[in-house]
C-alpha cells in the first residue's frame, strides 16, 4: 500500500493538496473498505455454497427459489436478519454481549491485511506476514468467551469454555505446521513464501517433502478446529448445545458471528494455498511469453477502446433480449407473443446478466477516456492483476470446498476426544514433520 | 492449592434437539461431567389409556397409530391380536401374510430413522437425510395400500381394512432389491466411520445384569447380551412358518456399549428385509378380512399379549367387562424402561455422552408418555 | 505393550483417513452424481405426477446444472410422484347417496361428524337434515367411510385446506332451503294416514 500511496501522490494533484498523511489515510480507508466487502462476499457466498452443498449431499436441491439459481439467498437473508428484533437477555451482561461479536469479526477481517491476491494485490506485505496471520486468528477466542459469558446461560457458557480450550490447542499444531513451510521457504513475508515456490506445480511446497505433505494434512485438520467446524465444531454443537455460544445472539448481532464463520473459511482456506498450494500464480502460464509468438502479438495489440467497444457491440443484442423479457415479465405474454423460442424465455437471469456486463462495459468505455494515460495496459491487467486474482481464488475454492464437504460427511468428536487428538496426534506429528523438514532441507536442499 | 467448586444445574429442556421429542432431563454437572440425572416425562401425555375406557374396540385403533407414530403398524398389531384373542376372532391366511409384511416394513423404516436420529445428534446431517430418502419409499408403499403415511390405522379385527393393490408385491421386490445396497452405502458412509466409532464405543456401558434389571426389551436388549426375541420365543401369527435368526451384537463392538445398540438395528433392517421377502413369496390367496357385522362385544375376561415393536416389547393388557369397550386397556411400552435406565447410567458421562445415551436407547415421547 | 499402543496409534491414524476418505466420496457422489429427490411442489402437480410449468420439457424438472454432469439413474426414485388412489385425504360428502343411517356419526372417534335425517317419501332410508363434518377435528382415520353403507362419505385426495378462517372449517352440507323443504315434506309425511300393513301388500302386487 505504500508504493499505491507513493503513486498516487505523485501524480494526482488532488492528493498533493491535502498532504501525504491524509493521503495515506484516505487510501488506507479505500483499501479498507474495499477488503471489507470482499469480506462481507465472501462471507455471503459461502452462505449459499454451503446450503447448496447441503442440498446434495443430501439429495436435494438448496435454495433456488430467491434469485437465479438461489444466489439473491445470502442478500435475503442478511436482509432478514437487520431486520428482526434485537433480543438480549435481561440478566446479560450487555457491554460484553454487544461487544463480542465485533471481537470475533476484528479477528477474521484482520487477516485480510496480508492476504495476496495478486503479485501487487495486497494491503501490506508486512515482513512477519505469516506469523502475523496466527496472530490475528487468537483474537476469535476472546471474542467467543465473552459471548459465552455474557449470554447468562448455562448452554453458552459451556460453549464458550470449550471454544477456549479448543481453539488455544490447536493454535500450537497450526503454527508447527506453518513453520515447517517457514523454514523452507526461509522467509515470513507472504509474497516471499508465494514467490519461493515459482516455477511449476513441481515447485509448490506440498510436494516439497513427504514431511511438507504431512504437514499440509495437519493444517488442514488443525485450521478446521480453529474456525469450529465439523469434527470439531463443539463450541455449536448444534444437536447438543442448540448452537452454543450463539444461543442468545438473534438479529444482525447473530448475522455478524455467522458471517465472520464463513469468510474465516475462506481465510484459512487462502493460508492454506499461499503456503502450500502455490498461491497467485499460475502454473506454466507466468506472462504472455507462455502464449508464444502469437500470444505476444495479440497481447500487444489490446487496447482499451478496442476490448471495450468489442464487448458494448457483442453485448448490444443482450441487451435488447434482456430488456424485451424485462418488460414482457408475465409468462403469458411471452408464451402468447411467440418472440423467443421456449428454452430462451426461460434463461431470463442470463441475460440480464449479460446485458449488465454490456452496460458495465459501455459504462467503462466512457470512463477511462480521461484516465487512459495513467490505467495499467490490457496485458498487464490481465497477467497481472486478473489471472492471479482467479487462479488463487479458484484454489482457496478447492480447498474451501473440501472444508465444506467435512460438515456434511463426518459426525463430531467428543470435547475430550477433540484435545486428545490434538495434543497425542497433531502436536507429536507437527514436531515430527519440522524436525524431519530441517533434516530434509539440509540433506537434499544445501 | 484446592479449589472450591460448585456443582451446576443444567436443564436439558423439553426444547432440545437431541432429546426424541418432549422430555426433560435435569442434570447435575460439575461442568462436563454428570453427577446425577433425573428424567422429567409427561410432557405428551395425552390420556391415551384413559380414552380406551370411553370409545368403543374399533373406535380405539386410529388411537394405537398415535402411541408410536413411527412404527404405527406395530401397534395397531399388538392392539388387534389382543382384542381377537379375547374375543376369539379368527384371522385368514392372506390377512397375517399381509399384516407380517407391513410390520416387518414398518420395523424397517422405524430403525431407519433410529439410527438417521443417532447420526444427527452426533453431528453428521447426511446419514438422517439419506435414511429419509429410503424411508420415503416405503411411505410411499404404505400410502399406496392404506392411504395414510404415518398413521395406518390399517389393521381391523380379523384381518386387515385394504387389499394389496395389483403389482404391490412386485414394487415390495424393487424396494428391498434397492434398500439392501443402500444400506450398505450407509454403513461406508457412518457406521464404520472412525470418529463415529469413537464416539459410540465404550460407552454407556448397560451390562446384561441391570438390563434385565429395570426391564429393558428389544434391541436394547439384545446388544446387552440378552438373546431374547419376542418373534422367536413367544410366537405369534406367522412367525413360526418364517424362518430369521435373532439379531446378537457383533463382535467388534463391546457388548452393552451404544455402538452394539446402533449394530443391532442395522442388523435387524437387514433381518427385516429378509422377513419381507419370505412374505412376498409365500403369500396365499383368500380374503384379506374376516367381517362380522355385529359389534364387537367380548366375552368378559382379561389377556396381556406382547408384541416385538422395534423399540421393545409393545404390551396391552385388556380387562373386558362384556361391553363394547374396554374396563381398562394397559399399554407397556419399552421406551418407558429404557427411560428408567438413563439415570442409572448416566452418573459418569459427560453431556456429549448423555446424548448419545439417549438416541442409542431410541427412546421416544409418545411412548413413554402415552 | 508398548509395541501394541504404537501399532493402534498408526492403526488409528490409517483408520481415520480410510474411512473419512470412503465417507467424502459417498457424499461427492450423492452431491454431483445422483438424481435429487425433490419435488418442487407448488410448481409440480402432485395430483397428476407432473410439472405445471409448461416450458420444461419432458416433463422432468432436471436443473441444468444436472443435465450438464449427466446425472446418473442411480436413484430409481419412490414409486411415483403422485398422491396415490386410496390417499386419505379431506372428506367428500354425496348427498343424494346420503341415506342419515347415522351410521358415521356412531364410529366417529372424535365426534367429527353431525347427522338428523327424517323419512320423506320417494327417498330411501331417510333424508339427511343436517351433516356437519367438522375438518378442524377429523384425524383421516378412515372408519367413518368405511362404515357408510352406501358411499356418500368418502375420502378426497386434496390435502390443501389451510385458511385463515376457522370456522368455516365446520362445514355444512345441506343448504338451509334444503332442510326447510324436507322439514316440510316429512310434515305433510306425517299427517297422511298411514296404510295398514294389508294395503301395502296390495300396492305391492298391484304390477302382477
Amino acid at each position: 500500500m505504500d508504493n499505491l500511496v507513493n503513486d498516487l501522490y505523485r501524480e494526482f494533484t488532488l492528493f498533493q493538496m491535502i498532504g501525504h498523511d491524509a493521503a495515506a489515510f484516505v487510501v488506507m480507508l479505500a483499501c479498507g473498505l474495499a477488503v471489507l466487502t470482499f469480506f462481507g462476499f465472501m462471507g455471503g457466498l459461502f452462505t449459499f455454497l454451503e446450503r447448496k452443498l447441503a442440498g446434495w449431499t443430501n439429495s436435494r436441491r438448496g435454495p433456488n427459489r430467491v434469485g437465479p439459481y438461489g444466489l439473491a439467498q445470502f442478500a435475503a437473508d442478511g436482509v432478514k436478519l437487520i431486520l428482526k428484533e434485537d433480543i438480549i437477555p435481561a440478566e446479560a451482561d450487555r457491554t460484553f454481549f454487544r461487544f463480542a461479536p465485533y471481537l470475533v469479526l476484528l479477528g477474521t477481517a484482520l487477516s485480510f491485511v496480508v492476504i495476496p491476491f495478486g503479485p501487487r494485490l495486497i494491503i501490506s506485505d508486512l515482513n512477519v506476514g505469516i506469523f502475523y496471520l496466527l496472530a490475528t486468528g487468537s483474537f476469535t477466542v476472546v471474542g467467543l468467551i465473552m459471548a459465552g459469558w455474557a449470554s447468562n446461560n448455562k448452554w453458552a457458557l459451556l460453549g464458550g469454555m470449550r471454544s477456549a480450550a479448543q481453539i488455544v490447542s490447536y493454535e500450537i499444531p497450526n503454527a508447527l505446521a506453518i513453520l515447517v513451510v517457514v523454514l523452507t521457504a526461509g522467509t515470513m513475508s507472504v509474497q516471499g513464501i508465494i514467490r519461493a515456490q515459482a516455477g511449476g506445480v513441481q515447485h509448490w511446497f506440498l510436494f516439497n517433502s513427504p514431511f511438507c505433505i504431512l504437514a499440509f494434512f495437519i493444517y488442514f485438520t488443525t485450521s478446521i478446529a480453529e474456525i469450529n467446524r465439523i469434527p470439531f465444531d463443539i463450541p455449536e454443537a448444534e444437536s447438543e448445545l442448540v448452537a452454543g455460544y450463539n444461543i442468545e445472539y438473534s438479529g444482525m448481532r447473530f448475522g455478524v458471528f455467522f458471517v465472520a464463520e464463513f469468510s474465516n473459511i475462506y481465510v484459512v482456506s487462502s493460508i492454506a494455498v499461499i503456503c502450500f498450494l502455490g498461491g497467485w500464480q499460475l502454473p506454466g502460464l507466468a506472462d504472455a511469453e507462455a502464449l508464444g509468438p502469437i500470444g505476444r502479438k495479440v497481447g500487444e495489440s489490446l487496447s482499451y477502446p478496442s476490448v471495450l467497444s468489442a464487448l458494448m457491440i457483442a453485448m448490444l443484442p443482450c441487451i435488447w433480449f434482456a430488456w424485451k423479457a424485462m418488460r414482457a415479465f408475465s409468462a403469458d405474454v411471452l408464451r402468447k407473443s411467440a418472440l423467443l423460442p421456449s428454452r430462451l424465455v426461460r434463461m431470463n437471469s442470463e441475460l440480464l446478466l449479460l446485458g449488465l456486463l454490456a452496460a458495465f462495459a459501455t459504462l467503462a468505455l466512457l470512463l477511462h477516456w480521461p484516465l487512459r494515460s495513467r490505467l495499467p495496459s490490457i496485458y498487464e491487467l490481465v497477467f497481472q492483476y486478473l489471472v492471479p486474482f482467479l487462479t488463487f481464488f479458484s484454489k482457496a475454492m478447492v480447498i474451501a470446498f473440501v472444508i465444506l464437504l467435512w460438515r456434511w460427511t463426518l459426525p463430531r468428536l467428543r470435547v475430550d476426544q477433540l484435545m486428545s487428538v490434538c495434543w497425542k496426534y497433531m502436536i507429536p506429528l507437527g514436531f515430527v514433520c519440522l524436525v524431519g523438514q530441517g533434516f530434509w532441507l539440509c540433506l537434499f536442499n544445501p | 492449592m484446592s479449589f472450591v467448586t460448585e456443582e451446576m444445574i443444567l436443564n436439558m429442556g423439553p426444547h432440545h434437539p437431541s432429546t426424541h421429542g418432549v422430555l426433560r432431563f435435569i442434570l447435575r454437572t460439575d461442568g462436563e461431567v454428570i453427577y446425577g440425572c433425573r428424567p422429567d416425562v409427561g410432557f405428551l401425555h395425552r390420556g391415551l389409556e384413559k380414552i380406551a375406557e370411553k370409545v368403543s374396540y374399533p373406535q380405539f385403533m386410529p388411537y394405537t397409530d398415535r402411541i408410536d407414530y413411527l412404527a404405527a403398524m406395530n401397534c395397531n398389531f399388538g392392539y388387534a391380536l389382543g382384542v381377537e384373542r379375547l374375543a376369539g376372532i379368527e384371522v385368514p391366511a392372506r390377512a397375517e401374510y399381509i399384516r407380517v409384511l407391513v410390520v416387518e416394513l414398518n420395523r424397517i423404516i422405524s430403525h431407519l430413522i433410529s439410527v438417521g436420529t443417532f447420526a444427527l445428534d452426533m453431528g453428521a446431517v447426511t446419514p438422517f437425510t439419506h435414511a429419509l430418502r429410503e424411508r420415503e419409499w416405503v411411505n410411499d408403499l404404505l400410502e399406496e395400500l392404506c392411504g395414510a403415511r404415518l398413521t395406518y390405522n390399517y389393521m381391523r379385527f380379523g384381518g386387515v381394512s385394504f387389499d394389496m393393490p395389483t403389482g404391490f408385491l412386485e414394487r415390495v421386490g424393487n424396494f428391498l432389491d434397492y434398500f439392501e445396497p443402500r444400506l450398505d452405502q450407509f454403513n461406508r458412509l457412518i457406521s464404520n466411520n472412525k470418529i463415529f466409532k469413537e464416539r459410540l464405543s465404550g460407552v454407556a456401558v448397560i451390562s446384561r445384569e441391570d438390563a434385565l434389571d429395570y426391564g429393558l426389551v428389544g434391541p436394547n436388549l439384545r446388544a446387552s447380551g440378552v438373546d431374547w426375541d419376542l418373534r422367536r420365543d413367544e410366537p405369534y401369527s406367522i412367525y413360526p412358518e418364517l424362518k430369521f435368526e435373532v439379531v446378537k451384537p457383533p463382535s467388534h463392538t463391546e457388548l452393552g456399549d451404544c455402538y452394539s445398540r446402533y449394530w443391532v438395528r442395522i442388523l435387524e433392517m437387514v433381518e427385516s428385509t429378509r422377513i419381507v421377502r419370505q412374505c412376498v413369496s409365500k403369500m396365499p390367496n383368500d380374503s384379506y378380512w374376516n367381517r362380522s357385522k355385529k359389534k364387537l362385544k367380548p366375552p368378559p375376561g382379561e389377556i396381556y399379549v406382547r408384541t416385538e415393536a422395534p423399540r421393545g416389547e409393545l404390551g396391552f393388557y385388556l380387562i373386558s367387562r362384556g361391553e363394547d369397550r374396554p374396563y381398562r386397556l394397559k399399554i407397556r411400552t419399552g421406551s418407558f424402561s429404557a427411560m428408567s435406565i438413563v439415570e442409572k447410567i448416566a452418573p459418569g458421562l459427560m453431556v456429549s455422552d448423555l446424548v448419545t445415551l439417549i438416541a442409542s436407547l431410541d427412546l421416544i415421547a409418545p411412548e413413554i408418555d402415552r | 505393550m508398548i509395541s501394541g499402543n504404537i501399532a493402534n496409534y498408526f492403526r488409528n491414524i490409517y483408520e481415520s483417513v480410510n474411512t473419512i476418505a470412503t465417507g467424502m466420496w459417498i457424499t461427492f457422489k450423492t452431491a454431483f452424481f445422483e438424481r435429487k429427490v425433490t419435488l418442487q411442489y407448488p410448481s409440480y402437480d402432485v395430483f397428476e405426477g407432473k410439472p405445471k410449468d409448461a416450458f420444461l420439457p419432458n416433463g422432468s424438472a432436471k436443473q441444468p446444472f444436472e443435465l450438464l454432469l449427466g446425472a446418473a439413474q442411480n436413484y430409481r426414485g419412490p414409486l411415483s410422484r403422485r398422491v396415490a388412489d386410496r390417499f386419505r385425504g379431506l372428506l367428500g360428502y354425496n348427498e343424494p347417496q346420503c341415506i342419515a343411517c347415522l351410521l358415521c356419526m356412531q364410529i366417529c372417534p372424535i365426534d367429527v361428524i353431525a347427522v338428523k335425517g327424517v323419512r320423506i317419501e320417494g327417498r330411501k332410508g331417510k333424508a339427511p337434515l343436517t351433516y356437519t363434518i367438522d375438518y378442524a377435528k377429523c384425524m383421516f382415520c378412515g372408519l367413518c367411510v368405511e362404515s357408510c353403507p352406501t358411499g356418500a362419505v368418502f375420502f378426497t385426495r386434496q390435502f390443501e385446506a389451510s385458511t385463515f378462517d376457522f370456522d368455516a372449517l365446520a362445514k355444512e352440507f345441506i343448504p338451509a332451503e334444503v332442510r326447510r323443504e324436507r322439514l316440510r315434506l316429512s310434515a305433510e309425511a306425517s299427517q297422511k294416514p298411514e296404510k295398514s300393513r294389508k294395503e301395502k301388500k296390495e300396492d305391492e302386487n298391484d304390477h302382477l
